[in-house]
């Protein structure tokens, strides 16, 4: 049942060009049934008018599907609810007096725009180089031309589900974004309409996440933890075989 | 096949990490294992054994070879990954959790760095140095290196050193040889998965098995 | 003003065929001089930039997310339609031409709808082609699934990710341009104002959100999908920063906005828990298959729901509509929800939710087969509520979800300025009064990849459109009056925050211009707006600077247009004395309290234009024809 809380803030604070600093900041009487970024939109009001700028967050469907939002909350990315983003965590996970630390998502391709706010272009770029099938429209056969074994639509589905949050970067100890790729080259790899490219996908996606400074797996599995939409590392896995196989192949 | 892609993209600098690594795996360190518990039989056996493989000189030169091209292929592997790592995370959080990740996976380069080191002295102890002692076997004069070895490890301080690095050498083994499979392309699942836990008593076993002659000779002079 | 909507001549089912051999063309080797600007990137903006980057045309897009793939097209949950027919269930082309003008209660416009379902075959063809993974059957085969109390099953869909997979989808076709150098991406950018000259739409003024740098971009046409504007009531289903701004400058600087009075009121939502409540959350309309609906007989009753004995419920969809029930739709089930509420019997802590009940379906069902369905809504709900939704009954209440006016667009769906075209949720066409479930993902699609790709040309290829620079007069002024509003805002200091005017003005329209309207309620609104726009000028507090990351700034800047918009809206439904669809009149209805519609004098496009802000807007009557469809009183009895 609803209660109220009271939770001490530590935010990271950055202004752009400038290095940051945590910053302490009390939010009183939080409704237990409040979302987190209600708490946030609570916090920011009461600093607008005792005249301090407010916490900069990036938010936007609330609904966990859009990818906007993010942030290391105590430690962990998204807070500590499992499969669970940042806009779906709900402060009945904290208690009366607890300290919470927010910080940006963190990895060197991942810099800091202001507050918690950070740059994830690199992951818009990295799609940019195959995350697609290169169809014109118009060019489509009838869709049920190619019946489509329901297990690999599953399987592709699951990979498609990313959010695009960046997540599995910041939670990952060598900021690598595979677990990004390779959710986007297994979504195809899964589909017969992705088998044309699939080679030059693979080799691509990787060749731009690597020129973009993203770091290497090291098989920690920890994205995995981190991804608010469950994505397996089985995804990695098939990556890999995508990737090695393709390096292989001298035919693209 | 594109070269610099194979070999210097991320995952084709990790293939080669796992191929060199497991190439020392499977033509070194098994072997190796094999000839240390032939210590547990005396002398007479493991001094022939050690007679036999000089005999085998071309055999275990090619070995050899094939073992300082895998180490430094497989070092300058590691340091560029390592490297680009580090870089990639060039600021921290300041609260991190790491429900994951195992404490084998976080000291790869540590322990990868100390089984560097150990090979260094562990080929000045026993390959560089000569046996200082001969003895006659089956009417043949062979080095007495089952005695070079138990007189090294009447020290102290040099059976902690080996079994320091027995330890480096377990979580080395035991992140690693799950992690090559899943370079690999094999699906090695987070929870309940067979492999991690084979993986993880092959590198128990092994490490275990190379600590026993320097126990043994410790403690059974 | 005059407006033409350019219905092409000829039979209902040849108009679209018929329409694309008369346009005309724009050589291949010309595409390259002309230049596009699109604005939005959700299904309707991405789509229509990536298809007119693969003709050939320069484009240039713009989104105020980081990404393209953040636009909140990728929170539709429930399916698109098609009119494949694969279930062989008798579904055709014109049967889904027919639902959708009926299910529009007669205030569309039937050639536009027309082409709506003509191409959403090819649209799911083409969807299919880029590896969207839509759900499929044991054979392989696409699986179809009925929606919205529609009795045909057309509806696609991706588990409850139908509009994420679309997204993604017209994201990559985007992405795939971008790579090409086809379309150039502006992420970050807000459009501030639309640029006119001698009549001509031909370009923007955009808004760097993290510098703040103020930039011109000129371009031989504007295409704007920038989405609904239901976010004017404060509290909706869209996301944070959905607004209104682009339509509303376009309509300032000469475009018609349409019918803005028509928001679909969505029945099945998350109740509100708090005043510091952000936005609602929709839970699938698919829920109401199997879920039951009631609220307590007695008023007051606070028993917890399971102990509330089976005679002391009041099922009452099923009791007032026993042919429909449960899946009456969107807008009868949202003011039957309200009207047990406003009798006192609602629910929760606030009163204004009622039960969805899913206990007989578990006990008929089993529980596995409610959670193969639902499963992932379920959680959801436990995540918002901490309530378990297989052992306590879901509480749920309408919320604002779409809004089926907005700019008024002819068949080419070109607004009344010339070269300004509006795409998906932002223009006024498909929908009517009232939008059906599965119909908004693809509107947005068949705008973009379809329609547009092959009417613009028509504008490019004939109008004369003189080369400007972005020195022109007209691009300083625009940049001027945005930089203006800007530091004004920065400089007005008050005491109340931006999020606190919005919320007032929103509780406002929600309660006198929500569910149920009635001429008094809306004159009342029409007087209180000015108040508290005034009030916004004179006391809104928004700290920061112009020239660095100021979402505050932002906010402030789209909330300034909703306080305009809000009068436009209510204008129309104090005009528009008949209820239809959305629209309730509480003066317009029949004995047993439905929905009345007025066709002999209401049936037409309520078409407003600008006359500045201090003087009535003048309305245009587009008048409907209804050749194919006859009018008929809906019934759901």
């Amino acid at each position: 049942m609803a209660e109220k809380i009271n939770v001490t803030l530590k935010v990271w604070r950055q202004n752009q060009g400038e290095e940051g600093e945590f910053k302490i900041y009390q939010a009183q009487d939080i409704d237990t049934e409040a979302s987190f970024l209600e708490m946030m939109d609570i916090v920011n009001e009461g600093l607008t008018l005792s005249g301090i700028e407010p916490i900069a967050f990036e938010d936007d469907c609330r609904e966990g599907i859009c990818g906007c939002c993010g942030a290391v909350v105590n430690g962990k990315t998204h807070g500590s609810h499992e499969r669970t983003t940042l806009c779906q965590l709900h402060m009945r996970k904290f208690k009366n007096n607890d300290q919470i630390v927010i910080e940006p998502f963190r990895a060197k391709p991942f810099q800091v725009l202001k507050d918690l706010i950070v740059d994830r272009s690199g992951l818009d770029a990295i799609i940019c180089e195959g995350g697609y099938v290169d169809v014109k429209t118009g060019n489509a056969p009838e869709a049920a031309t190619t019946p489509i074994k329901r297990a690999l639509a599953e399987a592709s589905m699951d990979a498609a589900q990313c959010i695009g949050c960046g997540a599995c970067v910041a939670a990952c100890p060598n900021g690598s974004a595979m677990l990004f790729t390779a959710a986007k080259v297994s979504q195809y790899a899964l589909l017969p309409q992705g088998h044309p490219e699939r080679a030059q996908r693979a080799t691509n996606m990787v060749n731009k996440m690597d020129e973009l400074g993203f770091g290497n797996c090291s098989n920690e599995y920890e994205c995995a933890v981190a991804c608010p939409k469950g994505i397996d590392v089985k995804n990695i896995a098939r990556l890999n075989r995508e990737f090695i196989k393709a390096s292989l192949m001298s035919e693209k | 096949m594109n070269v610099k892609q194979t070999f210097f993209s991320s995952i084709g600098q990790k293939v080669v990490l796992a191929t060199s690594g497991l190439i020392m795996f499977l033509l070194f360190l098994i072997p190796h294992m094999g000839g240390n518990i032939l210590f547990l039989f005396g002398p007479d056996l493991f001094n022939s054994y050690a007679a036999h493989l000089h005999q085998l000189v071309p055999i275990v030169i090619g070995i050899e070879v094939l073992m300082l091209v895998s180490i430094i292929v497989h070092m300058e592997a590691a340091t560029r990954v390592t490297l680009a790592n580090w870089r990639a995370r060039d600021k921290r959080h300041s609260l991190k959790s790491t429900p994951e990740r195992s404490l084998a996976a976080r000291l790869m380069p540590y322990s990868g760095g100390m089984i560097f080191l150990f090979i260094v002295k562990h080929l000045l102890d026993f390959t560089i140095a000569a046996p200082k002692e001969q003895i006659y076997l089956n009417g043949h004069v062979v080095n007495d290196v089952y005695g070079m070895v138990y007189a090294q490890f009447q020290h102290t301080g040099e059976v902690l050193f080996y079994l320091l690095f027995m330890v480096a050498v377990g979580f080395h083994l035991s992140h690693a040889l799950q992690s090559t499979l899943q370079t690999y392309g094999l699906y090695i699942p987070r929870k309940g998965s067979k492999i991690k836990l084979i993986s993880m008593l092959v590198a128990i076993g092994m490490a275990g098995t190379f600590a026993i002659i320097p126990i043994r000779a410790y403690l059974f002079y | 003003m005059k407006l033409d909507s350019k219905i092409p001549d000829g039979p209902m089912a040849e108009k679209w065929t018929n329409h694309k051999f008369n346009v005309k063309l724009v050589n291949p080797s010309n595409k390259r001089k002309h230049s596009v600007i699109v604005v939005g990137t959700g299904l309707a903006g991405a789509s229509a930039a990536a298809t007119m980057a693969e003709l050939g045309y320069v484009v240039e897009a713009f989104t105020y997310s980081d990404s393209p793939r953040r636009a909140h097209s990728i929170a539709a949950q429930g399916g698109i339609n098609a009119a494949k027919n694969y279930p062989n269930d008798g579904d055709s082309v014109f049967r889904l031409f027919h639902d959708t003008v009926k299910g529009g209660d007669f205030r569309s416009r039937e050639a536009n709808v027309y082409r709506l379902a003509e191409v959403s075959n090819q649209i799911i063809d083409h969807c299919v082609a880029q590896g969207i993974p839509f759900a499929r059957e044991y054979g392989g085969y696409l699986d179809n699934r009925s929606f919205g109390g529609a009795q045909v099953s057309r509806t696609f869909y991706a588990r409850g990710q139908t509009g994420q997979q679309l997204l993604i989808g017209a994201y990559g076709a985007l992405s795939k341009e971008i790579k090409k150098g086809g379309v150039t991406m502006h992420v970050r950018s807000e459009v501030l104002d639309v640029v006119v000259i001698d009549g001509q739409a031909r370009g923007i003024i955009s808004r760097n959100l993290v510098t703040g740098e103020l930039t011109r971009h000129v371009a031989d046409a504007v295409v704007l999908a920038t989405g609904g504007y239901g976010n004017v009531y404060f509290l909706s289903t869209n996301a944070m920063a959905c607004n209104a701004s682009a339509a509303w400058r376009a309509y300032k600087k000469g475009a018609a906005f349409a019918n803005p009075c028509y928001t679909q009121i969505h029945p099945t939502c998350i109740p509100m828990h708090g005043e510091y409540q952000s936005k609602l959350t929709l839970m699938s309309e698919s829920l109401r298959n199997d879920g039951r609906i009631w609220v307590p007989k007695a008023k007051g009753d606070n028993r917890p729901a399971n102990d509330i004995p089976e005679e002391e419920r009041d099922y009452y969809l099923e009791r007032k509509y026993p042919s429909f029930g449960n899946l009456v739709p969107r807008d009868l089930a949202s003011r039957n929800a309200k009207q047990v509420c406003d009798e006192g019997r609602g629910v929760g802590s606030t009163g204004n939710a009622v039960y969805l009940d899913f206990a007989d379906a578990i006990k008929r069902l089993g529980k596995d087969v409610i959670e193969s369905k639902y499963g992932n809504l379920f959680e959801m709900y436990e995540r918002i509520t901490d309530e378990d939704p297989y052992t306590t009954p879901m509480r749920i209440f309408p919320a604002v979800h779409y809004t089926m006016g907005g700019l008024w667009v002819d068949y080419n769906l070109m607004t009344s300025v010339p070269g300004l075209y509006a795409l998906g949720e932002v223009n006024f066409s498909d929908h009517g009064a009232n939008r059906l479930g599965a119909s908004a993902l693809m509107q947005g699609l068949a705008d973009g990849y379809f329609v547009l790709p092959n009417t613009i040309n028509d504008y490019l290829a004939s109008a004369e459109i003189p080369k400007v620079g972005t020195d022109h007069a007209a691009f300083a002024e625009a940049e001027a009056e945005a930089q203006g509003k800007l530091d004004k805002l920065l400089a007005v200091n008050g005491s109340r925050t931006v999020d606190d005017f919005h919320r007032e003005l929103g509780q406002l329209l929600w309660e006198n211009c929500g569910m149920g309207r009635n001429a008094k309620a809306l004159k009342e609104a029409l007087e209180k707006i000015p108040q508290i726009r005034e009030a916004f000028w004179k006391d809104v507090n928004v700290l920061g600077s112009a020239a660095d990351l100021n979402q505050a700034l932002e906010k402030a800047n789209r909330v300034a247009d909703f306080m305009e918009f809000a009068e436009l809206m209510v204008k129309d439904a104090l005009d528009r004395a008949e209820s239809c669809g959305g629209h309730f009149r509480e003066e317009s209805q029949t004995d047993e309290g439905e929905a009345l519609r007025n066709d002999d004098e209401f049936a037409y496009v309520a078409a407003w234009e600008f006359q500045g802000l201090e003087n009535e807007p003048l309305l245009h009557k587009e008048e409907l024809v209804f050749e194919e469809v006859k009018l008929s009183q809906r019934s759901y009895k």
